[in-house]
């Protein structure tokens, strides 16, 4: 008898469950909805484009209430505390000229997994940032509002570094659903006392002249260039830059936009993989069973701070910690025309927005483009997209060597980002040629299955 | 007649047991002290250092930085509610399962191991498109609610455990003495078992307040976040401020600490109580 | 009848005793286990349209050469033989030692083996990470200071160690459960029969065996199970400490199900991971459960 139940609940169970979620998932109201809203904004911005103003207090969208009563929810990237400040100022700044706007900042760490939900449940926020991935997601449910005539507007691209504001939109040429305003380089932190011992005294021009630099230091008893093993991001960075060299860029765009996999990305790949395999054997890249274990979190203070390490590549997010370890750091970039750089969390808006709340984005994000916003981030140690001249701004001697290293290289993506999840599955296969377990082809074979499993259908 | 007490063969006892207790305080200790270094003295000594000095700051920071008073309200209304709820209907359930026989008793016995598998990561999803349909998201119910149905298999099982131990003379009697099943529920089960409850509410208490995936996921308000919610916020892509997270561990579990401090000799007085009787 | 009437009788006491916390099981867990298990048997991937596939990602799972399911389950299964024995049996000797041998300040001891689980796993699991670095870390920093330096290991970086490594802070973290529940368990073993068993001559080990153990059987059984079902759902620790590597190395059933639900965003594959996961675990219990009875007098 207590089967028989058991099998009436179950279905019970699913016709129910079946019920409840029928009206949430695939394409809810909200595809229609974007629809009309991107229609009634492009409407409005071609009403205006007449009356905008050259300046940064760019009357857009002119028929604007500045008065209204709304009330704005923002999910953004921006987590730790200098940020969090900023973000603060900004929108103190906002409500200047919007008194009466309500912002509620719901950002938390989890904005990855919760702006997928609550987008997809239909009731995602007004303001987000977004990266190259999270963009691509919500555009596939039509999320995002088509902001090209804002960027066209207030000429975002001209302000800012030649390829930035492109970068995220590439996905969908001519039009654009973010705008950025910071960047995050990878570059390659250097030890400058033994740079002076080892009688080095310029930055690599090439490939060869780094290799050779390793092969100086690691005579000399040092650790050529270290790696965070345990999630194994600074190889992988030095692989891109490798791939980078040897690949043309718009076949990578191929493979990373999810086109097609042109030969030469894959041996691209491969010469990479190959050449990390060779300086791994020759000892530059040290001991893979030590670094191996090594965190992220505390390699600079467990292993750089020591002072036997010459080089090693990492964002520009990390460089309070590296003028905090007590060595004499510098900082130069990849000899490549591309580097590891990427915008970070560009400003898209919900696709529901109103006039009134598109307007008001557009004087929100106009904020992060006045000089003296951008000036507070630099100074706070991040990298603005937005061009800024760094001659008059007070910032420690090696972020002003930074932004001198990366200011002529070409934003080049982080590969990872091809598809979702693909940079836990790199980070695990290139630990394995790492370590030694697989061969060049085999990191290649396995990184390809990876990527077309998350290949969106 | 009182036993001699051994003095001597009980020193390797507490030698063992001071070794346990050394290997338990280590990292923990280790925890508080990093809470009192600067991120600055980290990098530069590592983090086996001595803190440089009783810097403060960062509790202070963690306090201030989010709003840790909301937050800490949050979780304890949470918490509080949480248990009441759970104590109560797990008594209640798990007497029904021990005691009584009834159509269809191995069906929700069945249940209760089955919920014991379901993982929360399985549920997550759909239960934020459930909740957001019942018109709770973003409310403390968002979080309590499921609290208690998740706990509510290990909870049985627990209590079921404990409860089969008491001894049919003592429910004979009370039936006999014309106790309804409630009454016995609560006159004569629960005292026996109260090492049992206490350790229950120990355990509802720890999992509700340390809980972080289901309140971030249930809540965005900054005025309903719980405190795993704000220590959280210390966190980037790549990095995590080590620091301050352990400041913020440290008070996370002072409250926890201090109410089991307070249950523990509750629980020794009422075994003690419950030994004379016997 | 009057049997009928009293049947009735108590059904309707016993159902409503148990319906508040079914009920909320049901609606809260239950409900949204099948809705996931009938997204196990679509595409979707969290964003877009979903499209019903069968039992398609089941095949995968099971068949697939990139399914890394083979490996997790080889984890999953170290896991479960040493890590539901090793914190059961040291918070066994734990409670043992406290209860039985009238410790003064025992109840402080019980709180310090308590503290673990009070603490942030996340904290916790970051220190231990410390704890391994295998360049400044304490542990091959000792061994160095007592001339043991060819025992250092990589703790958290070598194929050999890793699993070793994450099962040591694990049982750190977890015997604090058994040992307070052992405890309330032991302390309910009738104090009248170990002086009977003292009188008849029985020393410590002796009395441990044939009065503790039988006495917290069910407890005991109850926690086994308990440690069974934890080290197959095991999630925090490795998702701090190694993510699952080096490589493989460390990678488990959940982070498995994480990986696939969350990262790469294939709800319908990680439903249906987890849904195995749960039939795996279903199938030891079940296992589990049937030798307990029968060995039970």
């Amino acid at each position: 008898m207590w089967r028989r139940m058991t099998v009436i609940l179950l279905a019970l169970a699913v016709v129910f469950g079946l019920s409840a979620c029928g009206g949430s998932k695939g394409d809810s109201g909200n595809s229609g909805d974007s629809g009309k809203g991107g229609a009634a904004g492009e409407a409005g911005g071609t009403g205006t484009t007449t009356a905008a103003a050259a300046g940064e207090d760019a009357a857009s969208a002119g028929g604007a209430d500045r008065n209204a009563k709304i009330k704005i929810r923002m999910m953004t990237h921006y987590t730790d505390e200098a940020r969090r400040n900023l973000l603060n100022d900004a929108i103190a700044k906002f409500k200047e000229s919007w008194p009466n706007a309500e912002v509620v900042d719901e950002t938390t760490s989890e904005y990855a997994t919760k702006e997928k939900l609550e987008f997809t449940s239909g009731d995602g926020p007004d303001f987000v940032t977004v990266d190259d991935l999270m963009q691509q997601t919500l555009n596939q449910g039509h999320y995002l509002k088509d902001l090209t005539d804002m960027v066209q507007r207030n000429d975002y691209i001209g302000k800012s570094v030649p390829g930035a504001v492109e970068f995220n939109n590439l996905r969908t040429p001519g039009k654009f659903y973010s705008i950025p305003t910071l960047m995050a380089p990878v570059v390659i932190y250097y030890n400058k006392d033994i740079f002076q011992e080892l009688g080095v005294t310029s930055p690599p021009q090439s490939v060869e002249e780094l290799e050779s630099i390793m092969d100086k230091a690691k005579q000399a008893g040092y650790t050529p260039m270290a790696n965070a093993g345990q999630s194994n991001m600074n190889l992988m960075w030095l692989a891109y830059h490798l791939i980078f060299n040897n690949t043309n860029m718009e076949d990578i765009r191929q493979w990373y936009y999810q086109k097609s996999t042109p030969d030469s990305v894959k041996k691209g790949f491969i010469d990479a993989f190959a050449k990390i395999a060779d300086w791994t054997n020759k000892g530059y890249l040290g001991d893979p069973k030590v670094m191996l274990g090594v965190s992220y979190d505390n390699y600079i203070s467990n292993l750089y701070a020591k002072g036997t390490v010459a080089m090693v590549m990492d964002g520009d997010w990390n460089i309070a910690s590296f003028m905090d370890s007590g060595v004499n750091t510098g900082v130069f970039a990849f000899p490549s025309e591309y580097i590891v750089n990427a915008t970070d969390s560009g400003w898209a808006l919900n696709a529901n927005a109103d006039e009134t709340k598109t307007a008001a984005f557009e004087d929100f994000v106009n904020i992060f483009y006045t000089q003296d916003m951008v000036g507070k981030f630099y100074t706070a140690g991040y990298t603005p997209s937005v061009k800024f001249d760094a001659a008059n701004s007070e910032a420690p001697p090696l972020k002003k060597e930074l932004q001198q290293a990366v200011a002529d290289k070409k934003l080049g993506y982080y590969l990872d980002n091809a598809v979702p999840g693909l940079f836990d599955s790199i980070s695990r296969i290139t630990q394995e040629l790492y370590a030694g377990k697989s061969t060049p082809e085999q990191t290649w074979d396995q990184i390809q299955a990876a990527y077309e499993k998350g290949l969106t259908k | 007649m009182k036993p001699k007490i051994n003095v001597l063969g009980r020193v390797p006892i507490y030698l063992l047991l001071l070794v346990f207790s050394l290997a338990t305080l280590l990292p923990l200790f280790w925890v508080f002290l990093t809470s009192l270094k600067t991120r600055k003295e980290l990098i530069k000594h590592g983090p086996l250092a001595w803190p440089e000095a009783w810097n403060w700051a960062n509790y202070h920071k963690v306090w201030t930085a989010g709003h840790f008073s909301i937050y800490f309200t949050n979780s304890v209304w949470i918490a509080v509610v949480t248990v009441a709820i759970v104590l109560l209907v797990v008594l209640l359930a798990s007497y029904a399962l021990s005691f009584l026989n009834f159509a269809g008793k191995s069906f929700w016995n069945y249940m209760v191991v089955l919920g014991l598998l379901i993982p929360f990561d399985l549920i997550m999803i759909p239960m934020f498109f459930d909740m957001k349909n019942f018109g709770l998201l973003n409310t403390r119910w968002a979080v309590i609610l499921p609290q208690i149905a998740l706990s509510v298999p290990f909870s049985i099982f627990l209590m079921r455990g404990f409860m089969k131990g008491t001894p049919e003379s003592l429910l004979e009697a009370a039936r006999i003495d014309g106790a309804g099943e409630f009454r016995i529920l609560f006159s004569v089960v629960t005292p026996i078992v109260k090492p049992a409850v206490i350790s229950l509410l120990i355990f509802t208490l720890i999992s509700s307040w340390n809980n972080f995936m289901l309140p971030t996921i249930m809540i965005s308000d900054d005025k309903l976040r719980t405190v795993p919610l704000g220590l959280n916020a210390f966190r980037t892509k790549y990095t995590m401020d080590v620091t301050l997270t352990s400041a913020g561990a440290v008070i996370i579990a002072l409250p926890v600490i201090v109410v089991y401090l307070v249950f523990q000799r509750r629980l020794i007085d009422g075994l003690i109580v419950g030994a004379v009787k016997q | 009848m009057v049997k009928g009437k009293r049947a009735w009788k108590r059904n309707m006491i016993a159902y409503a005793m148990i319906l508040p916390a079914m009920l909320l099981f049901i609606i809260f867990v239950i409900v949204p286990a099948v809705q996931s298990f009938v997204t196990s048997l679509t595409d979707w991937n969290g964003i877009g349209s979903a499209k019903f596939v069968g039992l398609a990602n089941y095949i995968d799972i099971f068949s697939s050469p990139e399914s890394r399911f083979y490996k997790a389950l080889q984890n999953n299964l170290f896991w479960l033989v040493f890590g539901s024995t090793l914190p059961v049996v040291l918070g066994l000797v734990q409670a043992n030692l406290l209860v039985r041998n009238r410790i003064k300040y025992s109840n402080v001891f019980q709180m310090i083996f308590f503290l673990p689980q009070i603490l942030s796993v996340t904290v916790a699991c970051v220190i231990w990470t410390w704890i391994y670095d295998p360049i400044s870390g304490p542990v091959n920093e000792i061994l160095r200071l007592i001339g043991l330096s060819n025992l250092q290991r990589s703790w958290l970086g070598d194929s050999h160690w890793v699993m070793i490594s994450l099962l040591v802070a694990y049982v750190w973290l977890a015997y604090g459960f058994s040992t307070v529940v052992f405890s309330a368990a032991i302390q309910g073993v009738d104090t009248q029969l170990y002086e009977a068993a003292t009188l008849d001559g029985c020393g410590k080990w002796k009395q441990f065996r044939n009065v503790t153990m039988p006495g917290i059987r069910r407890t005991l059984n109850t926690v086994i199970l308990l440690q069974i079902i934890g080290s197959f759902q095991v999630f925090d620790i490795v998702y701090i400490m190694t993510k699952g590597g080096p490589g493989y190395d460390s990678y488990v059933l959940s982070y498995y199900v994480f990986s696939e639900g969350l990262l790469t965003s294939r709800v319908g594959y990680g439903s249906a991971l987890s849904i195995v996961l749960s039939a795996l675990l279903f199938l030891v219990s079940v296992v589990y459960t049937k030798l307990t009875e029968r060995t039970e007098l």
